[in-house]
């Protein structure tokens, strides 16, 4: 059984959900396990709610499985296709949230306060995850995407449904808004950037 | 705002630092959101098609088969890695062989044959009927 599993570690995931679609279910294992972390990393910083993130994370895996018997080769790969579906679940449930709202209000772009206090204080990781909740939904995706998810930008740009130029502005103009932010502080403190 | 290209360095460098923390970070997914996935795919799992196996009803003998039928492992060695997974999809399901074995993929890659008994292993036992 170990053998099994280290060798499907190896396998291209199209090969594995052909495998899983004959009846294979050590291949849906490695589908999930290679697919269902990723998944809700995303869902929790586009989201920032651990059980909505659980939900959507299911829920792409769902339509995973049932897609499989259906999934013709060669015609687009299943990783794309899963961020996509993963992506427009929860630009959905975003989309609701702020239809619950009063009005559609543009979300905040300077309005957020700093965090280089939390920053000083606690976790690099936790300030960076508060930084990234703070910006426009779509610079946002595209930084998650970008730079904690390692995709290329052609592949964003497929998953998001724009240019590839409209992915690099959006990633650009995030990575500026989460550096300002990091480092707002220090400016309002008076604090030249060389201590 | 600042465009300072020193100091936009700085701000790069330092969010790279961040973002692998923040990876570093990522909490690992539940035991219980792990079981409810796992659930579905058993529940939406197919059963396995009747025809699952083409010429030799052995363990691996349908393997060997195959391989014969393409010329023999020195001819399969120059397989790409996308075709030989389209070679899967073709004998797993009842469609033209002839089609399964039209290879579109461009990249070539050097295959051993213990990389395609690997495969093997992995196929044979969930899609060769018992007896």
């Amino acid at each position: 059984m170990m053998a099994l599993d280290s060798s499907l570690a190896e396998a291209p995931e199209e090969a594995l959900l052909r495998l899983y679609a004959n009846g294979d279910s050590q291949a849906a294992r490695e589908l999930a396990r290679r697919f269902l972390p990723r998944m809700l990393a995303y869902g929790r910083r586009m989201l920032g709610d651990g059980d909505e993130a659980e939900d959507v994370a299911q829920e792409a895996m769902l339509r995973l499985w049932r897609i499989a018997p259906e999934w013709r080769t060669g015609e687009a790969q299943v990783s794309t296709w899963l961020w996509r579906v993963v992506a427009n679940l929860c630009t959905d449930r975003l989309r609701r949230r702020r239809g619950v709202a009063l009005d559609a209000v543009p979300e905040p772009e300077d309005a957020a306060p700093s965090v280089y206090s939390a920053m000083v204080e606690a976790d690099r990781a936790a300030a960076l995850e508060t930084a990234l909740a703070a910006l426009p939904e779509r610079q946002r995706q595209a930084v998650v995407l970008r730079h904690l998810e390692g995709l290329s930008n052609p592949q964003i740009a497929e998953i998001m449904g724009i240019g590839v130029e409209a992915v690099e502005s959006l990633t650009a103009r995030g990575k500026r808004a989460l550096a300002a932010r990091l480092s707002g502080q220090r400016e309002t403190l008076g604090y030249d950037h060389d201590d | 705002m600042t465009t300072d290209p020193v100091r936009s360095e700085a701000d790069d460098a330092g969010l790279t630092a961040l973002f692998a923390a923040a990876r570093a970070a990522e909490p690992p997914v539940p035991d219980a959101l792990m079981r409810r996935v796992l659930a579905d795919a058993a529940a939406h799992r197919p059963a396995m098609p009747p025809r699952a196996v083409a010429p030799a009803p052995q363990r691996r003998g349908w393997v060997v088969a195959l391989l014969e039928m393409l010329g023999g492992r020195g001819a399969v060695a120059g397989l790409a890695a996308a075709g030989l997974a389209g070679i899967w999809i073709g004998f797993v399901q009842p469609v033209d062989l002839g089609v399964a074995l039209s290879l579109s993929s461009a990249e070539a890659v050097e295959l051993y044959p213990a990389d395609i008994e690997q495969w093997a292993d992995l196929v044979a036992p969930e899609t060769v009927p018992e007896g």
